[in-house]
């Protein structure tokens, strides 16, 4: 898709091709950031999984090298990450050290494979080095390959275990959702508001990552709360989009990535209560927007839980619950 | 399981728009409805009424459409009423609060008289 839309923009002129390639930065880190929810995911599926839709395409790649304590060199390198001297070796000493973990175990395998998806995600000029573009290349369609067989099972085990569940439990998901401690909601509300004041001033690219990560963390958590700060979000983020037009859309992919990511981890592990209010969630904060990811994969779950909440004849306890 | 599908009709006079829509709205169809709604909202409709007697399934994407339409309303000093809606479509919309925001009627004759 990226590349198209840069083949695209070359016969508009350079100054069109820089802007694009501009918002392409974050779109690469976003990648990075689904890919890396989706190989945690990958990691709960099983040896044979993991060797078929990680492994396997990094061998035929030419990745794998000698054995060499991968684990040693992940903890040195995760030691080294504020170190500004090692950032230019870093995406280099990544490809090594995955290239180690295949010989060695699996499970190296996926937290060298996660630490350097981390690093990409948040250091900028590390996601622009062809380890990096190499990398995300060759991971990219095999995770999204396993993606699709696993929104198949997941979808089916949705359906299973939503019939299997006591009325009691179904309830229990539709309850409003605890909002935590205050100290810990004022201290959100109060760092949501220094930030707003902080994008008008500080240096672009930490505020975008901060940024993002707070609103994420806040609309998950508290999007459907009472007193949600939803005007203030929204000062905050058309503040953002005012100076990165790619930040909204960003952001969108973010925290439908965690969110679909969180409803498939509560199926995966049998926390149908999770899944349940994640899908909530998600349709509370994208008010049926067709552009953002996930949208038909969640519709789908969402369906399921009607059909059964309509067997069971539930919707009045859930009413009185909600 | 086949394709969702909806049919829209609308009347639109002045200021006041009626919309029937019938089949269901899920994450397939909901992009034709608010297509639809998009376009009586840019002819300067502040006042809207929906008819649901032939809808038979509403997803959080279609009460997603239906509330961004809603804000936009009120922005403008408008309003959006519901009629005739189903114990089916009634049910979900109640979980979503979205009956709370608006006003509903028992049917089409009842909602135009309000608008």
């Amino acid at each position: 898709m990226q590349k198209i839309l840069v083949r695209r923009v070359v016969t508009r002129g350079l100054t069109h091709r820089m802007e694009e390639l501009y918002t392409l930065k974050p779109n690469r880190v976003v990648e990075a950031q689904e890919l890396n929810r989706l190989l945690r995911l990958l990691a709960q599926a099983g040896k044979s999984h993991f060797k078929k839709f990680l492994y396997d395409p990094l061998y035929r790649a030419g990745w794998e090298r000698k054995p060499a304590e991968a684990r040693k060199v992940l903890e040195h390198l995760r030691g080294e990450l504020k170190n500004p001297a090692y950032r230019t070796a870093l995406a280099p000493n990544c490809k090594r050290m995955i290239g180690a973990a295949m010989a060695e175990n699996f499970s190296v395998l996926g937290d060298c494979c996660i630490f350097f998806l981390d690093v990409i995600q948040n250091i900028p000029q590390i996601s622009e080095t062809a380890e990096s573009i190499e990398f995300l290349g060759i991971v990219k369609a095999p995770l999204g390959e396993w993606q699709q067989v696993h929104n198949e099972r997941s979808a089916y085990m949705f359906d299973r275990e939503l019939n299997n569940m006591q009325d009691s439990q179904i309830a229990e998901a539709f309850e409003p959702v605890k909002l935590g401690v205050t100290e810990e909601r004022a201290r959100i509300t109060a760092e949501i508001q220094r930030l707003y004041q902080q994008i008008l001033v500080a240096s672009r690219s930490d505020n975008f990552k901060r940024a993002a990560q707070l609103l994420s963390r806040y609309m998950i958590e508290y999007s459907d709360a009472e007193n949600y700060a939803e005007k203030d979000v929204q000062k905050v983020i058309e503040a953002l989009r005012a100076r990165d037009r790619g930040f909204e859309e960003a952001l969108n992919a973010l925290l439908a990535t965690e969110l679909y990511y969180r409803i498939t981890q509560g199926i995966m592990k049998g926390d149908l209560k999770i899944a349940v209010r994640m899908i909530r969630k998600y349709a509370h904060i994208f008010e049926g927007n067709p552009d953002i990811r996930y949208y038909y994969e969640i519709d789908r779950l969402e369906r399921m839980l009607y059909n059964v909440i309509t067997k069971k004849d539930l919707w009045k306890t859930l009413k009185r619950t909600s | 399981m086949a394709d969702a599908q909806i049919q829209i009709n609308d009347r639109v006079n002045g200021k006041k728009a009626i919309l029937e829509i019938a089949g269901e709205l899920d994450a397939k169809t909901t992009p034709a409805l608010k297509a639809k709604l998009d376009e009586i909202l840019a002819k300067g409709v502040d006042s809207m009424l929906i008819d649901m007697a032939r809808l038979t399934y509403i997803a959080s994407a279609g009460c997603g459409a239906l509330n961004a339409t809603l804000k936009t309303l009120k922005d403008k000093g408008g309003k959006m009423a519901l009629s005739s809606l189903t114990k089916e479509v009634r049910d979900t919309m109640d979980l979503m609060y979205f009956t709370k925001r608006v006003a509903v009627y028992g049917n089409l004759a009842e909602g135009e008289k309000s608008l």
